[in-house]
């Protein structure tokens, strides 16, 4: 074993520990790069509120990506799979037979690389990726837009609007990706719904696949969406910058507020310096 | 079968509580997939097992026709279904469908199957009375076909990849219904989207059901309106501000069907009426939304918001029970639109 692979996998499974749920590393096989886990759940209060086993799998592996740890498998032995209750008192001897499983292949672990940094940012070109549903996504891009404005960065912007489909649709891409051309880095925001966040984490993934710097920013509450659809859209690695939940019910002066405070953080997450 | 495969214990209430641990199952009885119970599924199709039908989000899964066959088998639905199920996921797939915004939704929408064409009896679709839910047949086996593979195929569980926050019946065993053809009088929905004149099915993103009644108006012309009017509540999808587009299926009932085509033989006719009585008086709403249609271009000639931008985006069918007195509303999702595929029958 390597120790730096063990301590790696120790980490992430500390990380996911939590709430009385334990995430135990049962062996680390460097040379097959394999990892087994389980769960031990016998001191969790709320079964019902520990996420399933095979997305915590999944996430875990995600995570290890993010760590430097890309893995070709990880098995994570679920009690919760084992306990399959009896038939009933009148249940005979196990009826054993073989079943095929329903569950798609899962995809391949994709590219954990979160892109290149933003780096210095005095003349180099941010686009905003906006929408049209989300006015705290204006406020908080507009006070962004600002303080970068300070920094020395020019600033373009352009707005997704979901859904279009056919001629106009194509027409809206090949204007974003002719977006995507004309900056050095694209902040894509903003994921605080199912849909907005599929968007959202679509339009980050476009510009990541260009090379330039790219960030998706969700909301709280999307943030697990917006990681799972990063992993299954091939960059499980792509940064993310989480804003407070919920954030469009608020008042505009303290969207603005968050923004402001939230400005170094959403620096750091970009990998950019001012 | 090249497959991962499990020993588990066979008898049905076991495997169910073990299908539901595995997360693949919605905690209703399933039925286990062995290779003997699935292969008809799969030789129904005609094609190779680990041909690939369609990639579905968010998992991005591929589903192959082993997946989708084992999914269906786990149901019970039809094996002669297979190709309405192929053609489903397909219909789903199309980008103008938008599965992946319908699997991660915070909104409670599902994926429901009109189905056209001969097929409807050969599986006992119904059509008729109570085709929405209730009547006999095969539509929930087929239905919950259907909503396994979008869970374990695309990967849509709740809490996780969808965000729905209710969700609704219809998420269960789905919704698939057919269009009473013989009763209406124009052509069949999937030759009027598709020109598609033979089976088919049309996959749309409904919301949910909300009935319409009405037993006052004495006109065609009065009772479009009426139903025109019942579609445009404040809260319903179409009323989102930015959205460019949004589409309303409407189940019309045969009685209804029968007089209303007397006066409007062209659908379109009757599209164009519902949709302008589809509307509300924009200022029958607070100034602030007033202000997003403004900024949205949504507010039309005398001051009116309509609930979708053309009347095409009013899709009519002929179903539902001889009863008459109740229409069907489903409202549509975001900018989804409905999609049409003909069955493969080789």
């Amino acid at each position: 074993m390597s120790n730096t692979l063990v301590d790696l996998v120790g980490d992430v499974a500390r990380q996911f520990s939590r709430d009385g749920i334990e995430v135990q590393v049962r062996d680390v096989d460097e040379a097959a790069r394999r990892v087994d886990l389980a769960l031990d759940l016998s001191e969790a209060e709320c079964l019902d509120c520990v996420m399933p086993g095979d997305y915590l799998r999944r996430l875990i592996v995600v995570r290890l990506a993010e760590v430097g740890a890309p893995l070709v498998g990880v098995t994570l032995v679920d009690p919760r799979a084992q306990a399959v209750p009896a038939a009933g008192p009148e249940a005979k001897a196990t009826n054993t037979v073989t079943v095929l499983d329903p569950i798609a292949a899962p995809t391949a672990p994709g590219d954990p690389d979160p892109g290149p940094a933003a780096g210095r940012l005095a003349e180099k070109v941010i686009g905003f990726r906006v929408d049209t549903l989300w006015r705290s996504w204006d406020w908080v891009s507009d006070e962004w837009m600002k303080l970068l404005a300070d920094s020395g960065a020019q600033i373009r912007s352009w707005r997704r609007v979901q859904g279009v489909h056919g001629t106009e649709g194509e027409a809206k891409d090949a204007e974003y990706a002719a977006f995507l051309g004309s900056v050095d880095v694209v902040i894509s925001g903003l994921g605080n719904c199912g849909s907005c966040t599929a968007w959202t984490i679509k339009d980050a993934m476009s510009g990541r696949a260009t090379g330039i710097s790219s960030m998706a920013v969700v909301t709280q509450q999307f943030d697990g969406l917006g990681l799972i659809l990063a992993q299954d859209g091939g960059f499980p690695g792509l940064r993310r910058f989480v804003l407070p939940y919920p954030l469009d019910t608020l008042p505009e002066e303290e969207v603005r507020q968050i923004a402001r405070e939230s400005f170094p953080a959403m620096l750091e997450t970009l990998g950019a310096e001012v | 079968m090249t497959i991962a495969t499990h020993d588990v214990d066979g008898d049905p209430l076991a495997f169910t509580h073990f299908a539901v641990e595995q997360g693949w199952s919605d905690g209703l009885p399933v039925i286990p997939p062995t290779e003997e119970r699935v292969q008809p599924y799969v030789d129904a199709l005609g094609i190779p097992p680990g041909q690939v039908i369609a990639r579905l989000g968010p998992l991005q899964g591929d589903c192959t026709a082993l997946k989708l066959a084992v999914n269906a088998a786990m149901t019970a639905a039809p094996v002669d279904s297979m190709p309405l199920l192929r053609a489903a996921v397909e219909a789903m797939a199309d980008p103008a469908f938008e599965l992946l915004q319908l699997n991660a939704t915070t909104a409670p929408v599902v994926p429901a199957l009109l189905v056209n064409g001969p097929v409807r009896n050969r599986l006992k679709i119904s059509f008729g009375a109570g085709c929405l839910g209730g009547a006999d047949g095969n539509g929930p086996s087929i239905g919950r076909a259907l909503r396994l593979v979008l869970r374990n195929v695309a990967g849509a569980r709740i809490g996780l990849t969808s965000q729905s926050v209710h969700g609704q019946p219809g998420r269960i065993a789905g919704v698939v219904f057919g269009e009473w053809e013989e009763r209406s009088p124009w052509a069949p929905f999937a030759a009027r989207a598709a020109g598609v004149h033979r089976d088919a099915v049309t996959a749309f993103g409904s919301m949910g059901s909300m009935n319409i009644i009405d037993a006052v108006a004495d006109s065609p012309a009065m009772l479009l309106d009426h139903v025109g009017r019942s579609l445009a509540y404040p809260g319903a999808n179409g009323y989102v501000t930015g959205l460019p587009v949004n589409e309303t299926m409407v189940a019309i009932n045969p009685i209804w069907a029968a007089m209303l085509g007397k006066e409007y033989p062209d659908i379109v006719d009757v599209q164009e009426r519902i949709w302008h009585a589809a509307a509300t008086r924009v200022g029958d709403w607070p100034e602030k939304y007033q202000r997003r249609f403004e900024e949205h271009g949504r507010i039309m000639e005398g001051g009116r918001v309509y609930l979708v931008s053309h009347p095409s985006q009013i899709l009519v069918t002929v179903s539902g029970g001889l009863g008459g007195l109740h229409a069907a509303a489903l409202h549509g999702i975001g900018t989804s639109r409905a999609t049409t595929r003909p069955l493969a029958w080789d």
